[in-house]
């Protein structure tokens, strides 16, 4: 029973964690084509303006806000000098995101060093809730509600707004909605824009749970590749599932044999790919 | 033409020459050992050039191969004092069975599949080789690597053979009827497989040849630094073998060798001043990305198909088919 209780909070959170850090990087996969290697060293940014929120206001709440419009705000930048000017050669696009890993990383560990800072939850986060004979600490449960609040906000975002209507359409068939007459790049960066918030939010909301070091963007980014791969590149809903699905995955053989949990990532990762090359949940199909 | 080809290949030869003379001249062992890793990474990013810039597809974990070549040498022949031989046979065979797994999995689907799966792979063995401390020594490495040759001048020279040999091999491969698909599938993947190539076995073949010569750079380079550590299996790694091919020019093969030494020379001018000498190495690539797609070997080209260009005479107007 401790067990089960133990696994299903870990492993919700876990999955939450890789759900902030997959979505951003799904979405701007499904809608642009950009597979954006350096969104891991984005995660990890957000991490640092996150910690140099909470070191000068010491406010929590302005800590998950300068993530997100602090990572939203590079986004933005990248998208308009870097990914923009290579028109869509896709292939040069991924050798830059690879390259821009390094520059990103560098900064950081010229910026601050190669340690570790911690940041504290604020006090009403701090402390364990007892479910049962198992205590959960509350920063856990804090995180699993913030992943399904940014689902819901997402979804709604994604469904029932204008902009949502047009990325949806654009994931499915983007010429159709150049042809129709919308501003294709004005859409591309404003999604860029926010993939990249998310994951910067998703550093800030990480970073009083695992810290701020330079390296975690590269750990990162395995995992926000194996989600996309599982859930179906470029489906919202298939990145929410898959990040279930590998976050218990990995929870769970990592509670067993611990040394195994990345390995397992990896094969769940490759055998979707012999299977069922789309995702377990449909998304953007092969061209 | 046969003037030409000639042409072409003296330069090679006489670079190889001009390599084995010059420990003789100069005695002093920093250059020896600087051309010694200009020639290791020059062999690493010719087998990466065989993936990008003649079939089309990017790997991201390349250095998968680099390092475990590294480590299974240094393994075999440290903790089980293994001959030197049976070691190098177990690297090809390893390295055999590794890309024979990615490219089962990947060439079925799109090249997509390719460049994350080969992502993942290479993160997943660099962390394991900072875990399993038993066997790869974690971050400490694993010391006391025998060279294959003790002699440095003498090792140096085993290494420009290798690199000429190697060269040579990628050359008559990519200008070898397989040579031509390959370079079709770089094209047009899905009209080569219409023509009734078998893209599968060409993409298969290619992949192991390059993760065997990848491995074989893994070798040298342990021999000549005679430890293995983690940092062998990072994709930093495989940023400087792209960033070697890419900025040497893609798709010639010694575009791959302008870049090592231009990268090599780079690190060891930088490094004397600032240790993050990375950071100058990625922001100098995107730019290369961004403005010279082509690399130094494309601005060679351009001179010389201009050049050309002004002694031939004017070509024939086309014929619409």
């Amino acid at each position: 029973m401790n067990t089960v209780i133990q696994i299903v909070f870990y492993g919700l959170s876990l999955s939450m964690l890789f759900f902030l850090l997959s979505s951003g990087f799904s979405l701007i996969f499904g809608l642009m084509g950009v597979l954006n290697f350096s969104h891991g060293s984005m995660f990890m940014w957000g991490c640092y303006f996150a910690y140099l929120a909470y070191v000068y206001t010491g406010n929590f709440w302005l800590m998950l806000i300068a993530g997100a419009v602090g990572i939203g705000v590079m986004g933005l930048l990248m998208e308009k000098f870097l990914i923009r000017p290579l028109k869509g050669n896709h292939t040069n696009q991924i050798l830059l995101t690879f390259g821009l890993i390094y520059v990103l990383d560098e900064l950081a560990k010229i910026a601050f060093g190669t340690r570790a800072y911690l940041v504290s939850a604020p006090e009403w986060l701090q402390g364990s809730i007892t479910v049962g004979p198992e205590n959960i600490p509350k920063y856990r449960i804090f995180m699993i509600i913030a992943g399904i609040v940014i689902f819901i906000v997402m979804t709604l975002l994604l469904q029932k707004t204008k902009l949502g209507l047009i990325i949806r359409a654009g994931i499915d068939k983007p010429r159709m909605v150049q042809a129709i007459g919308i501003d294709v790049q004005k859409v591309f960066l404003v999604t860029f824009a926010l993939g990249c918030a998310l994951a910067g939010l998703g550093g800030a909301i990480a970073v009083p749970f695992m810290g701020a070091y330079p390296s975690i963007g590269t750990e990162q980014i395995f995992n926000a590749v194996a989600v996309v791969v599982v859930g179906g590149m470029g489906s919202f809903l298939g990145s929410f599932y898959a990040s279930l699905i590998l976050g218990f995955a990995q929870y769970i053989v990592s509670y067993f044999f611990p040394e195994l949990a990345m390995a397992s990532t990896l094969i769940i990762m490759l055998v979707v790919i012999l299977f069922k090359p789309n995702g377990l949940f449909g998304g953007k199909k092969s061209e | 033409m046969s003037k030409n080809n000639k042409l072409k290949w003296i330069i090679p030869l006489v670079a190889v020459v001009v390599l084995l003379v010059i420990p003789f001249i100069s005695a002093s062992s920093y250059v020896t050992s600087l051309l010694t890793s200009i020639c290791i990474y020059s062999i690493f990013a010719i087998s990466y050039d065989l993936l990008l810039g003649y079939t089309g597809i990017a790997s991201f974990g390349h250095a998968l191969y680099f390092g475990l070549g590294a480590y299974i040498l240094a393994y075999t022949t440290v903790r089980l004092h293994w001959p030197v031989v049976l070691a190098l046979v177990m690297v090809l065979v390893v390295c055999v069975i590794i890309s024979f797994v990615i490219s089962f999995i990947t060439v079925r689907v799109k090249n997509l599949y390719f460049n994350m799966v080969t992502m993942a792979l290479g993160q997943l063995f660099y962390v394991m080789s900072t875990k399993y401390y038993k066997i790869t020594g974690g971050d400490d490495g694993l010391p006391g690597v025998k060279p294959l040759i003790a002699n440095k001048t003498g090792f140096y020279i085993l290494v420009v053979i290798i690199l000429a040999v190697v060269f040579l091999f990628c050359h008559r491969v990519v200008n070898s009827p397989a040579g031509s698909v390959l370079k079709a599938i770089k094209n047009n993947e899905e009209r080569t497989g219409l023509l009734g190539y078998n893209v599968l076995k060409y993409k298969t073949l290619i992949i192991q040849i390059s993760g065997i010569i990848a491995g074989l750079a893994g070798v040298l380079y342990v021999s000549s630094v005679r430890i293995a550590y983690p940092t062998m299996l990072h994709s930093s790694l495989t940023l400087q073998a792209l960033f070697m091919v890419v900025l040497g020019g893609t798709g010639t093969l010694y575009g791959g060798v302008i870049g090592a030494v231009i990268m090599k020379i780079e690190e060891s001018a930088l490094s004397g001043i600032t240790t993050r000498w990375m950071l100058i190495l990625g922001i100098v690539f995107i730019v290369v990305i961004l403005f010279f797609p082509s690399g130094t070997a494309g601005i060679f080209k351009k001179l010389a198909s201009r050049k050309k260009k002004t002694e031939q005479p004017p070509a024939l107007p086309e014929t619409k088919p």
